[in-house]
């Protein structure tokens, strides 16, 4: 069931705020006074289940107190959380500059905002998060090679440099999703979830390569593919010349033409990243930028839970 | 191939850049659109672009085509006879045009703009008898202009059309490859009713012109005779050029309209012949009379009265207040009454020139309005003059610085016979002339020029007089008596351009004589008045002219030789039968005339001189009444109104250094000058009857043209359906029909199977079937493909959570 909160992160409301912090705290704020009704809570206060004991059991496990009412030896188990490091690559490409959705401000200029706007605010809220629940957030920026990297942090001021290196305005180059993954696993040991905010407009292969090394490397991956509604409609009618962001390039043709075997291919694309994802058993998530980012928050928080129990119960 | 209405083709075609301007305008007007998923578009584009450009040229092209198709099937395209055509038409693609013209490669029509075709009637012989109003009836011309008009309508494209008139002279418009009907009708517009006569041959002639070279094999032909077929409208009497052995004859068919059986009542005035053409102001000599002759056509059956009126074109003096006026000029009428079955009537009008000004004054002649308008009018015009100034040469004798004349020579005789009271009052003015040094300054204000004694004049002298003659101007020459004529020279001919040869001496006269006319009277005397053929130089005697010579005596009569050696002088031929007004019964020229042309001057000669022997007064009168009367008419002949017809070139003879002339009345007259005639003439001939002015270059009138009808142009009553019929197939066999409104029925009927097909409908099947797949086409090629692909954003975004937003 949708929530009348949820509106206020929706595109159309945090674009009107020109702060960035500001944006991320509000859509944060939103987001965690609808979490009351959460069945998910924290780690290492809370009781899980009891069970039988075995041979080995750790004895400082045991509970007593059922041992002297029934004689029987059980260990207590609790849902204990360890801290988790997060890692944000977001793609700050020229691509991501693309953005057809635009908030009409009465009596006030029109706001724009691009794909990186969405990403960004993303990221933002997603380290928010995670600082919250003392998780370590580190940044990466990159395009076709790192324009900024900061290191995990879970400290209360860590969220001010974050913001702070999401608030620089996409490059004019063009994607390496290798290099920038690349480049971030050369940075970590340890085991991380690496969340990848980008449209992910580069060579599937290269792709496949990048995620691939990242589950070599052992990292948790979730994949976030921010595309422009128009990007995923095409619904252009009047022949026009259309620029590449990246690189420049322009060809002129009728959009009503070449529509149907447009949508095919970024359809593929988007298909085939997700079966890659799928392959390696990552998650996967296409993002519109005309629609509210709560719902995708949602999501990952409930991903996030899901896979430290998993991880837990491994 | 043939299109009926070209300007719809002609914006059909041009609306095939609509969709190309809209084209290149869509292409040049855009902005650039800064894309990221470039990728994914030229992955796009490199499979499509190849393919989406065939599909766009091939709806432009269906675009194009159908715009086309939807102008060609307004312009209703036709298809000439062919194998394609019918072809189609054996399948029932086409829809053959369903009327006659459309049948024909050839469509000529014969309308008959004679004067009759003026004609304005009922069909029932009663209303024609009554005094009717006939200004509301159509005429004949504009019933048979809407009969050629509803021919027209039918006539397919690329045929070739000719519109042949039948008026004198017959004219031939030709229009190559007909389109539309309007082209027709600018010819139609400047086709009218003439008062010519008609010239059916000129007609066939023209028929024949253009069946020859239009007519090809396989081709076919319509012939279509637009008349009444009057008297009046055809010319039966003149053979026509047969059609029939015409290489393509049997390629052709003739219709021609059914005549009239009704008579048509018609009065005309047939002719105005005035005694004197050019008279005195205030004299009662001078006035002369109108013989006006009217003929009747029709209905003979009842009584009728008719009123002639003559109305001078000038305005009448202060103090006249004893004539009839209408508009403030001089009316005179007089009434007839016709009786049963009576044809033909005079009448005499007299004309009193007593309050009139002297100079050339026009007339018209009218009767009331009827049927056929054209006739009931007749132009003419008289000179009127103050005095006649009239200058003798003669012997002048000189005593004590004064000169005197002769009492008993030439001049004094002609003098005393035009003023024979010795008053000093008359119609002439007389002076005497010295032919010693005469000129040019010496004929200043003459009017009749007199030689008595042509001997004194030398060729200067002669070559003033000769030059003054041909400026139109009347010269009267006789012997010197019974003097020696030797001195005479050659030149004295050619300066007066005389075909006759001076006599060197008088031929004696042995017997009494006695004028005669020959024919009314037995020729029994030795002088024979011969009445020459329109010579009018002694008509108003004519009937008193035995009576005068009864008394008179001749003793020598000189008369015009054809050479100088009075050994064989050979009289008979010295002068044309032409020339004679009299001679004696051994044919010996007695009074000649040369040059009757208007223009061109008159000379008079009299082979008697003017002596005591016959011209004592008063026991001889015939000096008197014949001097006088060759004075004033010879004066008439040079002022005489010529008469010209509608149809018929003006020519006019004054001398070439008035080689420009302006013809009043007539704006598109183009005039010509003919070296050899030493005429000039009108290259266009009026086809209305009026008075015309001829003028020099500096403006002043040399002459008054009078253009009348031909009175037999008028002639209502009906043709014999024989001699019509027979005339008519010798040129062609002719279908007679009443109208020519049925004719798509009439052409049903024709043999002639050869056809023209509209490919209209055809065209439009075309034209569905194009739109058909247009439609298809810009549903289904790739661009416009938006609807189609629809599904695949809801595919592509079902991954993603999407918000329904609820209000």
């Amino acid at each position: 069931m949708t929530r009348i909160t949820d509106d206020y992160f929706h595109p159309e409301m945090l674009s009107r705020l020109g702060s960035f912090e500001l944006r991320a705290q509000m859509l944060i704020e939103g987001f965690r006074s609808g979490m009351h009704e959460s069945p998910y809570h924290g780690v290492s206060v809370e009781f899980a289940e009891h069970r039988q004991y075995v041979q080995g059991d750790d004895l400082r496990h045991l509970d007593w107190k059922v041992f002297g009412r029934s004689d029987k030896l059980y260990v207590k188990q609790f849902e204990q959380e360890t801290n988790l490091d997060v890692v944000i690559l977001v793609d700050s490409s020229a691509s991501m500059n693309y953005g057809t959705f635009t908030n009409n401000i009465p009596g006030g200029s029109n706001t724009h905002w691009s794909k990186y706007d969405h990403a960004t605010t993303i990221a933002a809220a997603i380290s928010y998060l995670a600082l919250q629940q003392r998780d370590r957030v580190g940044l990466v920026v990159f395009a076709d090679e790192l324009r900024c990297i900061v290191e995990r942090r879970s400290t209360s001021g860590h969220w001010r440099k974050l913001i702070s290196a999401l608030s620089a305005l996409p490059a004019d180059s063009a994607t390496s999703i290798a290099y920038g993954v690349d480049q971030t696993l050369a940075k970590f040991t340890n085991r991380v979830l690496i969340v990848l905010i980008s449209d992910f407009f580069d060579d599937p292969s290269q792709i496949n390569n990048a995620i691939a090394r990242i589950r070599h490397s052992g990292h948790d991956l979730i994949l976030l593919q921010i595309l422009d509604r128009q990007e995923m409609r095409f619904d252009f009618r009047v022949p026009s010349p259309f620029v590449d962001l990246e690189y420049g390039n322009s060809i002129q043709f009728d959009p009503r033409a070449i529509r149907k075997i447009y949508l095919e291919e970024i359809t593929s694309h988007c298909n085939h990243l997700k079966t890659i994802a799928r392959n390696f058993g990552y998650d996967y998530h296409l993002i519109d930028t005309h629609e509210s980012i709560i719902p995708i928050l949602r999501m990952l928080l409930s991903k996030r839970t899901s896979r430290f129990k998993r991880g837990q119960n491994r | 191939m043939t299109i009926l209405h070209s300007q719809l083709a002609i914006m059909g075609t041009l609306a095939i850049l609509i969709p190309i301007l809209i084209h290149f305008l869509f292409r040049r007007r855009q902005q650039p659109i800064q894309w990221g998923a470039m990728r994914f578009l030229f992955a796009a584009y490199n499979k499509v672009h190849k393919r989406t450009r065939i599909e766009y040229i091939v709806l432009l092209l269906l675009r194009c085509a159908i715009l086309l198709l939807v102008g060609l099937t307004l312009g209703r395209v036709m298809l000439q006879d062919n194998s394609i055509s019918r072809f189609l038409n054996d399948f029932g693609i086409l829809s053959t045009v369903s009327n006659s013209g459309a049948g024909s490669n050839l469509v000529v029509i014969i309308i008959d703009n004679s004067m009759c075709s003026e004609v304005k009637y009922k069909n029932t012989v009663t209303e024609t008898t009554r005094a009717v109003d006939y200004s509301n009836y159509p005429t004949s011309f504009v019933r048979h202009m809407i009969q050629a008009k509803s021919i027209l309508q039918t006539v397919a494209p690329e045929s070739h059309v000719a519109i042949i008139t039948t008026a004198q002279p017959s004219k031939l418009a030709y229009i190559n490859n007909y389109a539309e009907l309007s082209s027709a009708e600018k010819i139609f517009d400047r086709i009218h009713s003439t008062h010519a006569p008609p010239d059916i041959i000129g007609a066939i002639e023209n028929l024949k012109q253009v069946i020859d070279g239009s007519i090809k094999e396989n081709n076919t032909g319509s012939v279509y005779l637009l008349s009444d077929f009057l008297i009046g409208s055809v010319n039966t009497e003149h053979s026509l050029v047969s059609l029939k052995e015409s290489q393509y004859y049997e390629q052709l068919t003739f219709y021609a309209l059914n005549p009239q059986t009704t008579p048509v009542n018609n009065v005309q005035i047939a002719s105005v012949e005035p005694t004197r053409h050019t008279s005195v102001y205030n004299s009662v000599l001078g006035s002369g009379q109108l013989q006006i002759q009217l003929r009747r056509f029709g209905n003979l059956q009842d009584k009728q009265h008719s009123t002639i009126r003559v109305q001078s074109s000038y305005t009448l003096l202060d103090n006249d207040i004893t004539h009839t006026k209408i508009d403030e000029r001089y009316i005179i009428e007089n009434t007839v009454i016709w009786e049963r079955g009576q044809t033909e009537i005079e009448s005499i009008l007299q004309i009193n020139n007593q309050w009139i000004k002297h100079g050339i004054r026009d007339y018209t002649a009218w009767i009331e309005s009827d049927t056929l308008d054209s006739d009931n009018y007749y132009y003419f015009d008289l000179n009127i003059l103050e005095h006649i100034n009239v200058k003798i040469i003669d012997q002048q004798e000189t005593i004590n610085d004064s000169r005197y004349i002769d009492t008993f020579s030439g001049g004094s005789w002609i003098e005393r016979a035009l003023m024979p009271d010795d008053t000093g009052l008359g119609d002439f003015i007389i002076e005497y002339g010295n032919p010693i040094g005469f000129d040019e300054v010496d004929l200043v204000d003459v009017d009749v020029l007199i030689v008595s004694r042509p001997d004194l004049l030398d060729n200067a002298s002669w070559a003033s007089i000769g030059k003054w003659v041909k400026r139109g101007h009347f010269l009267w020459l006789m012997p010197p008596g019974s003097k020696s004529t030797a001195q005479w020279t050659g030149d004295v001919n050619q300066a007066l351009g005389l075909s006759w040869v001076w006599p060197l001496e008088g031929i004696s006269v042995k017997h009494s004589l006695d004028f005669k006319e020959t024919h009314d009277k037995i020729v029994n005397t030795e002088i024979d008045y011969n009445k020459a053929s329109g010579n009018t130089l002694l008509t108003m005697i004519s009937n008193d002219i035995d009576d005068l010579l009864k008394a008179v005596d001749l003793y020598y009569i000189y008369a015009p030789i054809d050479g100088v050696n009075t050994d064989s002088i050979i009289l008979s031929t010295a002068v044309s039968n032409n020339d004679k007004i009299t001679d004696t019964l051994n044919q010996m020229p007695l009074l000649i005339d040369t040059t009757h042309d208007s223009g061109s001057g008159y000379v008079v000669y009299l082979g008697i001189a003017a002596d005591l022997n016959w011209s004592t007064l008063p026991t001889s009168p015939l000096m008197v009444a014949l001097t006088q009367e060759i004075v004033r008419q010879g004066l008439c002949e040079t002022h005489k109104s010529r008469i010209f017809h509608p149809g018929t070139n003006i020519v006019s003879s004054y001398p070439k250094e008035s080689h420009s002339i302006d013809i009043d009345g007539i704006d598109f007259i183009q005039i010509t000058y003919n070296n050899d005639a030493n005429t000039f003439s009108t290259v266009t001939p009026p086809d209305t009857s009026g008075l015309y002015n001829v003028r020099d270059t500096n403006g002043i009138l040399l002459e008054s043209v009078a253009v009348n009808v031909y009175a037999d142009s008028g002639n209502t009553n009906i043709c014999s359906a024989n001699i019509l019929n027979s005339w008519l197939n010798s040129v062609a066999e002719w279908t007679w029909v009443d109208n020519f409104s049925n004719i798509d029925d009439l052409l049903l009927e024709s043999n002639h199977s050869n056809v023209n097909s509209e490919i209209s409908t055809i065209l439009m099947y075309i034209l569905g079937i194009l739109i058909i797949i247009e439609t298809f086409f810009a549903r289904h090629f790739s661009h416009a493909s938006i609807s189609q692909v629809e599904g695949h954003i809801g595919e592509l975004t079902s991954s993603s959570t999407r918000i329904n937003r609820t209000q």
